[in-house]
């Protein structure tokens, strides 16, 4: 059951960050549509080093629990900034260069969180599994269908709103 | 008359986050990005309440292996002790816990009298109660007693601070296990490449969309609307391809084939594409059934991938002898058997999550990533129409590539046949069983 919550959980937020990132940086920072497009470009390449780099080390302390849990509050503390950042209209209007620095790093950081934790609840679901015989697929669907609620009607929304080169 | 009904755009589009981020009294964007940080605490807050057992670890044959001790039980029982003397006689030159194969009424006495002299007399008190008067009857007490007495001699120098010595000198194998894994398994390897491929192929989703997006506006159409129908066709396909995934690969059809079909579904994905999609006087809403391929395709590799990572991880135990050899694993002559179960269980789960993240790395990291920069030179040299005709003959490729593979049964293929003896051919026997297990669990 847990799982089932896990990927409800995290792809109902995950949509909203993979549509929202590059509109919501142009509108609170002055950053370029290039480095933006290199921001985005570099999530996976970040992603590739820290995911088998911890997942290895919950592997050796057996500590798969533990280790879901530090990654979702790394990716709590990493998008926290998105959450705060458009209060303060004052900063980002003034210092646009360093909301997105700071923006920029945040959302490494939260993204290396989610990744992650990705990584590791995919593992537990297929343990989980082979455990009691549900199938695999039966499980990861509900973040499908949890995707697919939440980010059909928000990239419908954002699209409408924004320039598609930018979400792209 | 598809487009006749699809032509009218509701007012408010997005019924969910479109309707939360419209909130007057937040800045714009944010409304997401609470429920990004919302669902995170409160699936820490759950994680924190759940019971631990359901993220411990298990092993896929151990059923199996508790079915086996439990018939080799019952055999003891009707053998007698006199399968217990041979079995006894037999491991006599390893340690003295980590050998006997007694009753877990026994092994407690052995482990409360640990290693002392005090062992031996307890023993055959033991031995002269419940156990013994059932050996009487085959009339093997007698040499019982002198094989555990032969074995006390030889154990009896294993004290706990040669124990303790010999653990602080032990490393980590994780990363041994991984490279001997690949060096072992050439299908590791393939795998791989082939998510990494898959990774590569799917990371132009977003210049789909760029692409149709410049369709809608040539023509007129509501690209939003557009989007939105894309994205559901996207979902739908995918869970439906999610829930009949698992049950085509355990019980009709082989791993290798159903990842040939995924590129075949991205073969005529892009085929589609580079075709009369842009160049014909047709709908483009045509581009929500394109998007069907990417939700199967998407979901069959993702349900491979989990499969193929478990099988990589489950390996590890086949190695577990050659690591004692190499002394990353203390040997059975100096640890308890105790210490000796727990560093093969270790073994065992050593690279469960490590596997899952290292071909999710390669698939989502760089693939992912190689793709989406190979796409976006090219999209500026190239039309978008061009973009999926490269594409196209790339997936193309890499679908004959792979069947190539696996017609001609290379050491990379699931359906080679190595010679017997070989750990190749364990390693292919160990696929077997834990696909047989797999679909027994999916039967019950």
């Amino acid at each position: 059951m847990i799982f089932y919550l896990h990927y409800i959980l995290m792809t109902s937020g995950l949509s909203g960050v993979g549509v929202l990132l590059a509109v919501f940086f142009k509108h609170y920072t002055d950053a370029s549509q290039g480095e933006i497009g290199l921001l985005l470009m570099s999530f996976p390449f970040v992603s590739m080093i820290i995911k088998p780099l911890f997942c290895s080390m919950a592997d050796r302390c057996q500590r798969h629990k533990k280790y879901l849990i530090y990654s979702l509050a790394v990716e709590l503390i990493g998008y926290a900034p998105f959450a705060v950042i458009p209060f303060f209209s004052q900063f980002y209007q003034d210092h646009p260069r360093a909301s997105w620095y700071i923006l920029a790093l945040a959302c490494h950081v939260g993204n290396a969180g989610l990744g992650l934790a990705w990584s590791l609840g995919d593992s537990l679901a297929m343990n989980m599994s082979q455990k009691n015989g549900t199938p695999f697929g039966q499980i990861r669907m509900t973040g499908t269908v949890s995707f697919g609620v939440v980010s059909t009607n928000e990239a419908a929304w954002v699209l409408k709103e924004a320039p598609l080169e930018m979400v792209a | 008359m598809i487009n006749n009904f699809l032509h009218p755009v509701p007012k408010q589009y997005g019924f969910i986050i479109g309707q939360i981020n419209e909130v007057e009294f937040l800045p714009k964007y944010v409304p997401a990005f609470f429920i990004l940080l919302f669902s995170s605490a409160l699936e820490i807050v759950l994680l924190a309440l759940w019971n631990d057992g359901d993220f411990e670890m298990v092993d896929p044959l151990s059923k199996e292996a508790q079915l086996a001790a439990k018939e080799t039980r019952n055999s003891d029982e009707e053998l007698g002790t006199e399968y217990q003397i041979q079995e006894l006689m037999a491991t006599a030159s390893s340690s003295l816990a980590g050998t006997l194969k007694l009753s877990t009424a026994a092994a407690s006495v052995f482990k409360q009298a640990h290693l002392s002299d005090e062992i031996g007399k307890r023993l055959e008190v033991f031995m002269d109660d419940g156990e013994a008067s059932r050996q009487e009857k085959t009339g093997a007490k007698q040499s019982n007693k002198s094989a555990i007495s032969s074995i006390l001699e030889k154990g009896l120098h294993n004290n706990e601070k040669e124990l303790a010595g010999e653990k602080g000198k032990r490393r980590n194998p994780q990363w041994i296990l991984l490279k001997m894994i690949l060096a072992q398994d050439g299908r590791a390897l393939k795998y791989i490449i082939v998510f990494t491929m898959y990774g590569f192929l799917h990371a132009p989703v977003n210049f789909v969309f760029l692409g149709v997006e410049s369709v809608c506006h040539e023509r007129g159409y509501n690209f939003s609307q557009l989007a939105g129908c894309m994205m559901i066709s996207l979902a739908s396909v995918e869970t439906l391809a999610f829930l009949i995934a698992p049950w085509f690969l355990n019980r009709c059809v082989s791993r290798s084939n159903i990842i040939g079909f995924g590129f075949v579904i991205m073969t005529i994905r892009y085929g589609f594409y580079s075709g009369w999609y842009y160049t014909g006087e047709i709908s483009p809403y045509w581009a929500v059934l394109g998007e069907w391929g990417l939700g199967l395709s998407y979901a069959l590799f993702c349900t491979i991938q989990a499969e193929v990572s478990l099988m990589l991880a489950n390996e590890s135990r086949l190695f577990i002898p050659e690591l004692r050899r190499l002394g990353y694993l203390g040997d059975e002559k100096s640890c308890t058997k105790e210490q000796l179960e727990e560093e093969e269980r270790s073994v065992k789960m050593a690279l469960r999550a490590t596997v899952q993240a290292l071909l999710d790395g390669f698939m989502s990291g760089l693939g992912f990533g190689a793709g989406a920069l190979i796409c976006g030179l090219l999209i500026e040299v190239y039309s978008y129409s061009s973009l999926w005709r490269i594409i196209c003959i790339i997936t193309a490729a890499a679908c004959l590539l792979h069947q190539l593979v696996e017609v001609t049964r290379s050491r990379w293929s699931d359906s080679r046949k190595p010679p017997k003896g070989t750990i190749a051919f364990e390693i292919m026997e160990l696929s077997k069983k834990l696909k047989e297990v797999r679909t027994s669990q999916l039967v019950g």
